[in-house]
Order: structure tokens, then sequence, then C-alpha cells
């Protein structure tokens, strides 16, 4: 075993000089965890607050119309749970003032505060246009969980309010809380109608029109401290409601176990032991897998686990572990590979996915993405070659968001909110979300017709 | 003394009954606007604002005024509405616009093109029906006004722009202005080019679209960036050079190269290519788009083409000598 160890050690450091992308990747992965923790843990050098670290975490994020309230409302949250040292007070003019944000090199207007209620830990984004909150799905930095959606009771639903329910639903947001700002200008009658018009909007979304709750209230006076019924009691009532409605993300490690596979090794006298970072769930000595990547389905039984040169009989998520695997050839498996719990994944050569494409500026290249541009896709510890196809459109400049469909020359393991890089040869080019598992391309077709496009292309040089 | 007492004294009942007096009314004010604002029924304020779309506290207003009248207060609404427009559009000018849409319109007979731009803040709104129904609007009225003046190219900003009248004689300026007062961001129209063709001279359009597809009537294009290119064609010699089939799809890749690749000028031949071909400026000598092996020139000397000239409007883009 004790070569496993040694292995199971070297690869790993190995790993973060051979592959530096994609430990840059798992890093990535880790970051929003790790800086969180990293935050509490530094309590003792300032006097901070203590978080208890047992509550758990959730993204959402306020939209609306510009002059609704929406800062006001989240300058308000912090100021009335700041009081209870929940928060820390953001002004009004820290939030409107946030710097752009840079994550993975893509500037994305953002504001971002944090705050706890009894139950949770939020992180609250407020992001001013829909190609933000799109960059925010894509790249992964505070995806929003759930929404606050703030309309002014004295204007009502705003024409563009349509617009941000329907980025709500685009970017998979399942439930909303209402919150009916400048109340304190409004009379009954008003606040009665105003909430039966966003009850009929909600409906035309297929949201929840009849549970979702709607929260009357003043952002206003809750952050200037005055009329303690609307200002107050109601962003509190408000808290309640998103802590109870918006439902909690199931957390990584209630999933089922996937592990995407970082190496391989072949251990003499005792088989192939695979090592790799625990993404979801929990794994015991004894139990079945499947491994899959590349067109290729093995099943197996974990006989070892090995983290930190010792045995173990369990691994959750989060953890770096070597697994030893029966009857595999070291040869069957290979890096890119995903070894998870039995039923639980597939594989596809076609998807539908959102991605965004890097500007100059952000590092991208300069030209835009045509039909069957060539884009090498990296996700989890995997990448391949695909093909993208760009549905009703014929390009995509730098600096766009746009819906496309990539074609996989082999089925690799993939899933609906997977994220993912696209490099070509110089450099990255953007990044992606898979949004749909599309039903097998047929390749021999697709070929075909990437034949007669770049025929038709050589043609016309023939000609020219 | 004692005199100088008392008329402190009444000074002070004085102001006290003053203030007094003036709490009362204050309290009989409030109360008179509590009785009118349970005064109004409900069902019309629910009609007034659903068939006008104009915000809960303008309606709750107009029907204040007209006592529930439903006609009157619409008819007061509408007229309030331009001015309510100017209003709010004065205040939110200040305020930076990045987004918006460009709109873009071919004559039937294909001899002319007008290509707009208009600004708001949010892309949310640049998406609304309102807003794409405001940018077809502007680009219509910018080009028939344009038209009847049968120059070869206009080129106007904004202060010139917002003065155009439409044919119900409203000015654009109007126009926008109603529709901040609707849609509540500011919005404004920035520039606006007219082009063209001459007798040797024919012109084509390209318009891509950030996102979804735009639903637009009139025969507008709408979207993020635009392009309208003059193109010559020469007589060629040598008919053997004579070989594309379809010069109308030549044309519409040199359009999307433009938008595309973002050229700053045609360039001639007379001109020296910058080595870095990522860099070039120069249409004539930038990669082709669809097919990067081989340069602009090539595909236009081939075709018997030459660009003549070309505008390209990118929505948001940082204009020479503009701080944005």
């Amino acid at each position: 075993m004790i070569v496993g160890r040694m292995i199971i050690k070297n690869s790993i450091a190995l790993n973060s000089k051979i592959f530096p992308t994609a430990y840059k990747q798992l890093w990535q992965c880790q970051q929003r965890s790790f800086s969180y923790s990293a935050r509490r843990s530094a309590q003792p050098v300032a006097q901070k607050k203590t978080y208890a670290r047992d509550k758990p975490h959730m993204n959402i994020g306020t939209i609306g119309h510009v002059d609704h309230g929406k800062t006001t409302l989240t300058a308000a949250i912090t100021r009335v749970l700041s009081d209870e040292n929940k928060a820390k007070f953001s002004r009004y003019e820290d939030i409107d003032r946030a710097p752009e944000e840079r994550s993975r090199g893509i500037t994305i207007n953002a504001a971002v505060v944090e705050y706890e209620t009894d139950s949770r830990h939020y992180g609250h984004v407020d992001c001013p246009g829909h190609a933000d909150f799109i960059k925010n799905m894509i790249t992964g930095t505070a995806q929003m969980d759930g929404a606050i959606l703030v309309v002014a009771a004295t204007d009502g639903t705003m024409p563009q309010t349509r617009e941000h329910l329907l980025l709500a639903k685009q970017i998979g947001i399942k439930k909303i809380v209402v919150f009916l700002n400048k109340a304190d200008q409004a009379d009954a009658e008003m606040l009665e109608l105003v909430e039966m018009e966003v009850r009929e909007l909600l409906a035309e979304f297929s949201y929840d029109a009849e549970e979702t709750p709607i929260i009357a209230g003043s952002a206003l006076n809750a952050l200037d401290g005055q009329n303690e019924e609307l200002g107050l009691k109601k962003v509190k009532e408000l808290l309640t409601a998103v802590d109870t409605y918006l439902p909690q993300p199931v957390r990584d490690l209630e999933k089922p176990f996937y592990m995407p596979i970082e190496s391989t090794h072949s251990i003499q006298g005792r088989g192939t032991v695979v090592t790799g970072r625990v993404e979801r769930g929990v794994i015991k000595k004894g139990d079945e897998c499947e491994i899959m990547g590349f067109d290729k389905t093995i099943k197996s039984t974990i006989t070892g686990i090995e983290m930190f040169h010792k045995n173990l009989d369990r691994a959750e998520a989060g953890d770096q572990l070597g697994a030893l695997i029966r009857n595999i050839k070291r040869d069957d498996v290979k890096r890119g590979f995903i070894m998870g719990k039995v039923g639980t994944m597939k594989m596809y050569n076609h998807i539908e996915a959102q991605i965004y494409l890097m500007t100059k500026e952000e590092g991208g290249r300069s030209k835009p993405m045509l039909n069957f541009f060539q884009a090498h896709v990296f996700s989890t510890t995997w990448d391949a070659p695909a093909f993208m196809k760009i549905p009703a459109k014929e390009m995509v400049m730098p600096g766009e968001d746009a819906t496309i469909i990539f074609t996989f020359l082999k089925k690799m393991v993939l899933e609906e909110g997977q994220r993912f890089t696209m490099r070509d040869g110089h450099g990255t080019l953007g990044y992606g979300v898979v949004a749909k598992c599309l039903p097998d391309a047929n390749l021999e077709e697709f070929y075909a017709k990437k034949k007669a496009h770049s025929k038709a292309k050589a043609l016309k040089k023939e000609e020219l | 003394m004692s005199k100088l007492y008392i008329i402190i004294q009444t000074e002070l009942s004085c102001s006290l009954i003053i203030k007094m007096l003036y709490l009362k009314y204050w309290t009989s004010l409030i109360g008179s606007v509590r009785k009118m604002t349970t005064a109004i029924d409900k069902s019309s304020l629910s009609k007034l604002r659903k068939k006008t779309g104009f915000s809960f506290i303008n309606c709750k207003n107009a029907l204040l005024q007209f006592e529930n009248d439903l006609v009157k207060a619409e008819g007061w609404l509408k007229e309030q509405a331009q001015k309510e427009g100017w209003a709010k559009a004065t205040k939110l000018q200040s305020r930076p616009m990045s987004q918006g849409l460009v709109g873009l319109r071919t004559n039937p007979d294909n001899t002319s093109a007008t290509l707009i731009e208009v600004n708001c803040e949010t892309d949310f709104v640049a998406r609304n029906q309102k807003f794409v129904d405001l940018v077809t609007t502007l680009t219509t009225v910018c080009n028939n006004h344009f038209t009847s003046f049968n120059n070869k190219k206009i080129s106007l900003e904004k202060e010139d722009v917002n003065l155009i009248v439409s044919s119900d004689g409203r000015t654009i300026g109007d126009l926008v202005a109603y529709e901040v007062g609707n849609i509540g961001e500011n919005m404004a129209l920035r520039r606006a080019v007219h082009m063209m063709t001459s007798s040797n001279t024919t012109i084509s359009t390209y318009v891509h679209v950030s996102g979804d597809e735009i639903n637009v009537s009139e025969n507008c294009q709408l979207g993020k960036y635009g392009t309208i290119v003059e193109f010559e064609r020469l007589e060629n010699e040598d008919k053997t050079l004579y070989l594309v089939a379809d010069p109308f799809h030549v044309k519409q890749q040199i359009c999307q190269h433009i938008v595309g690749l973002n050229p700053k000028t045609v360039g001639s031949e007379d001109d020296e290519p910058v080595s870095n071909k990522d860099e070039e400026t120069m249409l004539i000598y930038q990669e082709f788009l669809t097919d990067p092996t081989i340069l602009v020139k090539d595909v236009l000397k081939e075709n018997c083409l030459i660009v003549k000239d070309f505008i390209r409007f990118e929505c948001g883009e940082r204009l020479p000598g503009e701080d944005l």
C-alpha cells in the first residue's frame, strides 16, 4: 500500500504541474466555498463577528426596474440585520457604486452583499443588466438560487418587468418572492391592484401565482429607521418569506456520488487506482460504481479508498482521493472518465448550451464565431473537440452570450448545469453551461453536413 | 416691564393659536385627502390602469380629479403623458446609457437606406416590445425625412435628429420623451445616417442581433450591430473571371464581415497593410470572415466588386471624441 500512497501523493503533486488548467478549474470550483471558510477562519486577527458555520448557504438576487428601489431594499436588509449582528450594514452608495467584478477574466457588473438570517446564510447579488446575470450564471459566480422581484406600488409593473421574469426563467429560478416597494406612498386599493397585477404576470410566466409571497412595505422607511410598521417589520417579513418559500438547493453531500478522474495508476499485485476529487456525494469501500466517458461505460467495485496516506472506509464531497477499482486494467480508463454511482450518469454527444464569448480585452479573440466553428471544450477533468451550431443566427460576436448547440465526436458524461470552458489553439475563447442534453446526434449525418459546408467553401475558392 | 410681559404672552398665545389652527387645517386637509382617496372606485382604477398602462399613482390622480369619470380621466392622462414624458426625460437625462438597438430600413427600390442608433439604460428595456416599437417608428420617421432630401449621404448627431418631425407633427424628441415617461428609463436617439446609391452602385445591408430574434414590423431590421455597404460592380473585360453565381450572397458575406471584424476604412491598393493581420483596420486587407485563408480584396476582385463606402454602427460603442 506504500506504493499506492506514494503514487497518490505524487500524482497530486504532478497534477498541479502537468495539468495547471485542470487544477485551476478545480480550484475555481472550490473557490466559493473556500473564500467562505477563509473569511470565517480569519477571525482572531480583527474582532470580527462569529458566524455559525452550520447555516446552509444560498445565493439570491434582486431583479426589477432601475427606479423601483432594488438597491434601497438591499441596503435596508443589511441595515435591519445589522441590528441583530447578522450583517454588515452596506450603505446605498456603496452598493450602487459597486465596482465591476472580474471573474475568470470576464467583466461583470454586480453588487454582492452577504447577510444571514436565523436559518440561512445569503449571498445577495444585484446586476444592472440581463447580460450580467447571464454571465454570472455561465461562470458560476454567485449563481442565483432564488430571486426577490421588486415592484414599486406607485408605478405597478413596468413594461420591462416581463423581461425581468423572462430572465429569471432563463437562469433557472424556480421560485420568486415579491416586494411591493414604496407602499408608504400608495393606498390600500392601489396595493391590492398592484398585487393582482403582479400575480397575473407571475402566472403568465408559469410561476406559482397563488403561493408566491407578496410583501408590501417601504425599503426607504426601513433604511431610515422610520415607520416601523411599513419599514422594519416588512423587511423582516420579506426575509422570513425568503427563508421559508425559496427552496434550499440540495447540498453536494446529499447528491449521488460523482468523481471526475484525474489520473490512473497501475499498482502491481493490487490493480488499478484512479485519483480525483469527489465533487458530490459519499462513497464507501465496497460500493459498486460506474466509470463513463469517451463512448465507454465500465462497471466496477471500489475495493479501497485512500486519502492523505490513510486507508478510509468512506469519503465524501470535497475529498481528494485514490480509489482502487476491481477488475479494470489501467488502459481501460484514463483522465476524463467520470466515476459515479451506478445509474446516475449519462453520456451525450449533443447538447444545447448557453455560452459567453469573451472580448479581446477580456482575453478572448476579436473575431466572431460562425457555424461549424470547432472549439475545444474543457469540463471537469476531460477535454474534447466540439462543433458549434448557432440556431437562427449566423454568428456570435465577442462580448455576447448566445444559445448554441455543440456536437461532440465522442459521447461524454454531461448533465444540465454543467460548466465548461472553450478554448482554441491560442487561448480561452469563453465559458458555457449546459442548458439541455439533446438526443444523440447522428454523427454520420453530421459529418456529411460538415463536409458539404467545407466543400462549398473550397469550391468557391476553386472558382475564384 | 409687566406690559412687555403681557405683549410677549399675547404673542406667544397668538403663535400658539396660529400653530393650532395650522395643525387643524392640515389634519382636515389630510382628512379630506383620505376621504377623496377612499372615494376612488377600485374597479375604475383597475380599468384605467389596464387600458392606459400609465402608473397607478397617475391613474389615481386622474380619477381623483375627474371624480371617477373614466373617459375624462383617460383623456387627461393622455394629454399629460407627453408633458410627463418630457419632465421625466429631463430628470433622467444625465443617467448613462450603454444599451439599446440599432434600426435599419431600406427603401423598397433598394436605392437608399437609413441606419439609426437608439440607446436606453438596461438591456432588459432593449428587449422590450415597447422599445422595439419605438426604434421601429424612429427608423421609419428618419428614413422618410432623409429620403425627401435626395442627398448622397446624410449623417446627423443627437441634437439635430431630435428636431425631425414625424407625420403626426411630433418631433423625434417628443416620441422618445413619451416612451421615457412610459418605460421610466433614460433613452435617446444618438445618431442617424442615410445612404443613397449612385447610378453605378448598389447598397447592401446587414444587421446582427444579440440575444433572441426581434419581432419587427414595417420592413425594419433591428439588432445590436448594423451596416450599410455601397458596392460598385465593375465591367469585367475577361468574362472568365465572372464566376460566382450569386452576387447577393457575396455581398451579404462582405456586410457580415464588416459587422464581425469592424474595419475602420475601406483602404486602397496604395496603402500598406499592417503586419499583424488581426490588427488590420483596412477592410480590403482583412482576412475574409467566412474563409480566413483569403483576403477581402481578393474576394472583391474575383467577384468584380468594389466597396465604395460603408457605415457600421455598434450599439453603445464609444465614438471618437466622446466620453461614454
